[in-house]
């Protein structure tokens, strides 16, 4: 999902930096307000960023042959709501774009974008109908985590298609192709990631269960076990 | 089925699925990300990148730099495991504080 340094046009590098800067205040503030309310919450948004720089850090190889990596976003965003990781991508992302060129500080912006704004308001969203379907809740986390991690993907793939329009079939002709080079790769990679993230939340739901239901997870005995 | 032994099928299901492409795939495709780059380049043939990563390490240095990132990760949650297990572990279970009284 990491747009390389300078693959973007400067009017869209500059549209995306726009909208992220946007989403990270904003997502500031969410934290902030979160934190003032509830102290004891800090731990758990530290595991939600932590959880997150370890999956993203991870370059892991597909069944398809290629290599990609899982993103780690839809856990913040069950526990904290969609906004709270846009600051935690960023952090990432700043990362990864001065001291692995991984990505870069053109390309921050729409990366921002795609990791830490549309893939948790999926992983969010998703989480959300689970629970309206009264799904199990690790299938519901499951489908939250892994979901994100795709449409992060979509994102990317998205975004340069934007830029890149196919010179023949247009912005969808290079969706595809764009598509093509992320999907399938990425599939193995998010169900692996929603089973990761199912580990930790069982984790959580055991010892960390009062700071859960102050977030507003109301557990019932069947689904405090997993 | 106990919620030790969903979690072991869990963490194995984890595993394979790392470790089955390691394993069987011989010649591999590299990153996406790179995959997309060249998407790019057979997109827009003139596109010139007009701005360069301005440290670029070199392979050693981008793996331990990776794991970095990872270790400082690892070690958030393994405080958080820690401080939770040892704060569980003072406190006895309810029926245990029940019968106390």
């Amino acid at each position: 999902m990491h747009i390389m340094e300078g693959f973007l046009p400067a009017t869209h590098a500059v549209t995306w930096g726009a909208v992220a800067v946007v989403c990270v205040g904003v997502g500031l503030r969410s934290i902030n307000k979160a934190v003032k309310k509830q102290p004891e919450l800090k731990m758990l948004i530290g595991v939600a960023a932590a959880f997150t720089f370890i999956l993203s850090a991870l370059k892991l190889p597909s069944l398809t042959g290629s290599s990609s990596h899982p993103t780690g976003t839809g856990l913040g965003a069950i526990l904290f709501g969609p906004l709270a990781m846009a600051p935690i991508a960023a952090i990432v992302l700043l990362f990864q774009a001065i001291l692995l060129a991984h990505g870069g500080l053109t390309t921050l912006g729409a990366n921002i974008f795609s990791l830490g704004v549309v893939g948790p308001l999926v992983g969010y969203g998703t989480y959300r109908l689970g629970k309206k379907l009264a799904l199990p809740l690790s299938l519901t986390v499951f489908a939250a985590a892994s979901l994100a991690d795709l449409a992060t993907y979509g994102t990317t793939a998205l975004q340069l298609a934007l830029a890149f329009p196919d010179p023949l079939g247009g912005i969808s002709a290079s969706l595809f192709k764009f598509l093509g080079v992320f999907a399938v790769t990425q599939i193995p990679l998010a169900l692996g990631e929603g089973f990761l993230t199912v580990l930790i939340f069982n984790f959580m739901q055991k010892y960390s269960g009062g700071e859960l239901a102050q977030l507003g997870f109301h557990l019932t005995r069947s689904e405090g076990r997993l | 089925m106990s919620g030790a032994l969903k979690n072991s099928l869990l963490w194995g299901t984890v595993v394979l699925l790392t470790f089955i492409p390691l394993l069987t795939i011989k010649a591999p495709g590299g990153g996406t990300d790179n995959q997309a780059q060249g998407v790019i380049e057979k997109l827009a043939p003139d596109y010139q990148p007009w701005f360069e990563s301005l440290f670029t390490p070199d392979g050693a240095s981008e793996s331990l730099l990776f794991a970095l990132q990872a270790a400082l990760g690892a070690g958030v949650i393994g405080y958080y495991v820690g401080s939770v297990r040892k704060k569980r572990a003072a406190t006895p279970p309810a029926n245990v504080r029940n019968r106390a009284h």
